[in-house]
């Protein structure tokens, strides 16, 4: 029953994660409007034939602004996972690998990242730096490397503790080798499940930053900056805030869902290789 | 002039750092091994006997130059490993290989079997074409019993398997001197058997030393023809196995010997204290010792030999 | 006081019921000592946890098992509750998984006392006191308010026997409990689970692969191969006339006194989903002859000593 339930959050996941990237690619090419063009004779429109969502207070159609955001938030959240994932993966690995000071120094260095309210601070970062979406992922990026150095070194240690790396250092493998022949597809799976909940988390950042202007600049549409102009008219058309609040919501979840799903999918198979 | 030995190791010292009591005091130190002398020749199977404790596993990891000692050296044909620049190390370790104890942890679940047993081979003869490389990984899977196992994972075989596989991989560099911890201590009797039995015909058709580290005496009497016996980290007897089993001179040989389950014959009352400290200065064995006397509280017996074996007791017997 | 009959248990592998046990028997009386001998995957530790009522989910169970009267195949887990730990104790392999790091030795022992016996705090650790006195674990060397990880394995080995014997049990299992201790450590904890069996007449079912456990510390013994009983009597008779052929295989295969190699026993195993259809042990045997595959053979033997082979090196 379990196995059913878990094969049911991994299919359900993945349907919403690939809808979302095929709704954010199918809008580079097409939209039912332009996100960027306004009507100003059809503005706050309720959901119709015409225009399936309705408008915002600008007439312009929120389905062909949903879909555009699509590709902001996926945008962001990719390149902010990136950034995490490619600074912090080799820093953890080599912590654990070298163990002693270096892993001190890094470790504590994590625990000070880890002390700043991670949205604040990328508030901060972008305030300082400037707005926009470039600087937006780097600020959410930052805040991925400690979780991805301490995920990665916490797993490697238990690799590291194997007898198959004493057998490869035996055979003459050095410390970088070894992590990447032995250690990191040996902990793939547990950095994927990382992945996919940075990802709904770099959404979400995404959102907030946006929400505050920080973010994705106009014209370029974007879910956060969507609520933040609809919270204006909230008493008069509440369903515009709704839209993007669900896309948001329903993104964040597929990606949990992916994530739950490959653990128990990935976990199986790591007990049975013990 | 005679050629060095194959292996020897001297005055070996290893201590590890403990937990600091407070963040400002010296880290305590622990002292595994108190100096141990080794020698293996070429083609010789020598069997390393202790309790947990004893420092056994310590010794392999120095052997295998993986952690340096605080003071001694371990040559290899005269060589000290610990003083090779790293490359040299590298060009060293085709001939000193391992073999571990816990068959399924010791192979890389994600690692087809083929790759396993090319990684000495990868790592220390780079040089070495793709085609050399597939044909001596799938000669050593032959003699090893495993005939077309390249291309398997790991979690295709039982324990025996992949403690042939472990060997295979040891193998594939010819190395003249095999470091086995615990070989065969996880395995079920019957593939035990096996597997010693292949260890032996390895040795005989290779020209291979052993370095078979156990405590199981039952194991090291089968497949060695020396033995030396480790108390906390010193050696306390050594010799020719055979002869040493069959009359140990030393008190702790004799106490490991007895304790040996046996069939079909009535085990002697235990009469030894469990776990003791060991003592500042005395002989370390004289707080579990039946024989023991002031002078060994007092004075740490030296391990003298004579006729091919030796022993470190005041009363030896 | 223990019978079990015609055990058979089938577990669920990839998809269907594979079974790994097939119709064992094995009877303990009061203060008797039983030890189970075989290889991983004979069904020695299966028995065991059948016994316990602790099988994996999905088990299939079918045949008896009698506990004083009562049928625990038909208790319920409320039932098996109150009688685990209480009547029926266990003794694992690995001393420290078994122990919980952050509780005192003491508090640990005192635990089974406070739930099953419903003793009060001060009498519950008074009693754990002396049960760890009893296992050789007495003030100065060991005091009840250590931790396991400030104790040796031998010595945790020791406090889980203290935790087993704490109500008093009638039947103590244990499975293969000094396998992972040192040799000398061994000897003395074997010593101990014996002396406390005699002293206090609770029956003993010893799991091991070690026939010199086997041979020192018990008074009757089973020999299992794949999920079956293949050779069953006094452990004295056993040894002085074994009849199945896998019995003397593992011995021959057991490191000897004498030195020299071991003689292995060629092959495997069978895995339990792809046992043959007559003697499991056949295509491993030497002695094996065509009727050997039609069917697997029941024990046969007019006393005691009973052997389940249609050709033993002795007739029993």
């Amino acid at each position: 029953m379990t196995g059913a339930w878990r094969s049911r959050s991994l299919i359900a996941g993945g349907a919403i994660t690939l809808a979302m990237i095929a709704i954010a690619i199918v809008s580079l090419v097409w939209t039912p409007y332009s996100p960027t063009a306004m009507d100003f004779l059809h503005k706050l429109a309720p959901p119709s034939a015409a225009h399936p969502f309705g408008t915002d207070s600008f007439g312009r159609d929120v389905l062909s602004m949903i879909m555009a955001g699509a590709q902001s938030s996926l945008a962001v959240a990719l390149i902010a996972v990136a950034v995490g994932a490619g600074i912090g993966v080799p820093l953890g690995a080599l912590a654990a690998a070298r163990g002693g000071l270096l892993d001190d120094v890094v470790m504590r260095a994590c625990d000070l990242a880890f002390a700043f309210p991670a949205l604040l601070t990328a508030v901060m970062i972008t305030a300082l730096a400037g707005p926009g979406a470039v600087n937006a992922m780097l600020a959410i990026g930052i805040f991925n490397i400690p979780v991805f150095a301490r995920v990665t070194r916490g797993s490697a240690r238990g690799i590291h503790a194997r007898d198959f790396i004493l057998a490869a250092r035996v055979a003459g493998r050095g410390d970088a080798a070894i992590s990447l022949i032995h250690v990191l597809p040996n902990i793939a799976a547990v950095l994927m499940v990382q992945a996919t909940i940075q990802f709904a988390l770099a959404i979400v950042a995404d959102a907030g930053l946006s929400y505050v202007g920080l973010g994705t600049q106009p014209p370029q549409p974007s879910w956060g900056r969507m609520l933040n102009e609809a919270q204006t008219f909230i008493w008069r058309a509440p369903l515009l805030a709704v839209f993007p609040g669900l896309a948001i919501t329903l993104a964040v979840l597929g990606l949990n869902l992916l994530g739950d799903g490959l653990q128990d999918l990935l976990d199986p198979r790591l007990r049975r290789a013990r | 002039m005679s050629d060095p030995p194959l292996l020897e190791v001297g005055g070996l010292v290893r201590e590890y750092a403990l937990p600091r009591p407070h963040p400002f005091a010296a880290a305590p130190r622990l002292r595994v091994l108190h100096g141990i002398d080794l020698k293996v020749e070429a083609g010789e199977g020598v069997g390393i006997v202790g309790e947990s404790g004893s420092g056994k596993s310590t010794l392999a990891r120095a052997v295998l130059a993986l952690e340096p000692p605080q003071a001694g050296s371990v040559r290899l044909r005269g060589m000290d490993l610990f003083a090779l620049s790293r490359r040299e190390l590298r060009a060293a370790r085709r001939h000193v290989q391992a073999v571990f104890q816990d068959p399924y942890g010791s192979l890389d679940p994600r690692q087809r079997v083929g790759r396993i047993v090319a990684e000495p081979i990868a790592a220390l003869e780079p040089g070495t074409g793709r085609a050399e490389r597939r044909r001596r990984v799938a000669d050593m899977l032959r003699d090893v019993g495993l005939p077309q196992a390249e291309g398997k994972y790991p979690h295709e075989f039982s324990g025996g398997q992949r403690q042939r596989i472990a060997i295979a991989r040891a193998l594939v560099t010819r190395p003249a001197l095999v470091v086995a911890d615990e070989p065969v201590s996880a395995l079920d009797v019957s593939v035990q058997a096996q597997v010693l039995t292949l260890m032996a015909d390895l040795q005989a058709r290779l020209g291979l030393a052993w370095l078979f580290i156990s405590h199981d005496l039952g194991v090291v009497r089968s497949i060695t023809a020396r033995v030396v016996v480790l108390y906390r980290g010193r050696v306390v007897e050594e010799g020719p196995t055979r002869a040493v089993f069959a009359a140990p001179a030393h008190p702790y040989t004799r106490a490991l010997v007895a304790a040996v389950p046996r069939v079909g014959r009535v085990r002697a009352p235990t009469s030894l204290p469990a776990e003791a400290a060991p003592p500042g200065a005395g002989c370390p064995y004289s707080v579990r010792c039946p024989r023991a006397a002031p002078r060994c509280r007092a004075e740490a017996p030296v391990l003298t030999r004579a006729n091919g074996r030796g022993v470190a007791c005041h009363f030896p017997g | 006081m223990l019978d079990v009959g015609s055990l058979t248990v089938a577990l669920p592998m990839g998809g269907r019921l594979v079974p790994v046990l097939s119709g064992v028997s094995l009877a303990l009386a009061r203060g008797e000592s039983v030890g189970l001998v075989g290889e991983s995957g004979s069904g020695k530790s299966m028995t065991a946890l059948a016994i316990m009522g602790l099988l994996p989910p999905g088990a299939r169970v079918a045949g008896r098992i009698m506990f004083d009267g009562a049928d625990l195949l038909a208790a319920d887990e409320a039932q098996m509750c109150a009688l685990r730990g209480r009547r029926i104790a266990m003794v694992f392999q690995e001393p420290m998984t078994a122990l919980n790091p952050l509780q005192t030795i003491g508090a640990q022992v005192a635990e089974p006392l406070r739930v099953h016996e419903r003793m009060s705090r001060r009498s519950a650790a008074a009693r754990a006191g002396e049960l760890l006195a009893r296992v050789g674990l007495a003030p100065p060397r060991a005091t009840p308010d250590l931790y396991p990880h400030q104790l040796s394995g031998g010595q945790r080995q020791r406090v889980v026997i203290a935790m087993a014997l704490a109500c008093g049990p009638d039947l103590l299992i244990a499975d293969e409990p000094t396998t992972a201790l040192d040799v000398t450590v061994q000897a003395q904890v074997l010593d101990l689970i014996a002396g406390l069996a005699a002293d206090s007449g609770m029956a003993l079912l010893l799991i091991t692969h070690d026939l010199g456990v086997v041979s020192q510390t018990v008074d009757r013994m089973l020999v299992m191969y794949a999920g079956r009983v293949v050779e069953q009597g006094p452990t004295a008779e056993v040894f002085a006339h074994m009849a199945h052929p896998y019995t003397r295989a593992l011995l021959a295969a057991s490191p000897n006194e004498a030195g020299g190699l071991p003689a292995p026993i060629s092959g495997q195993v069978p895995d339990p989903a792809h046992r043959p259809l007559g003697c499991a042990f056949a295509p491993r045997c030497a002695r094996a002859e065509r009727d050997c595959t039609r069917a697997p053979p029941s024990l046969v033997g007019g006393g005691a000593h009973r052997v389940a082979c249609l050709h033993p090196h002795v007739a029993p």
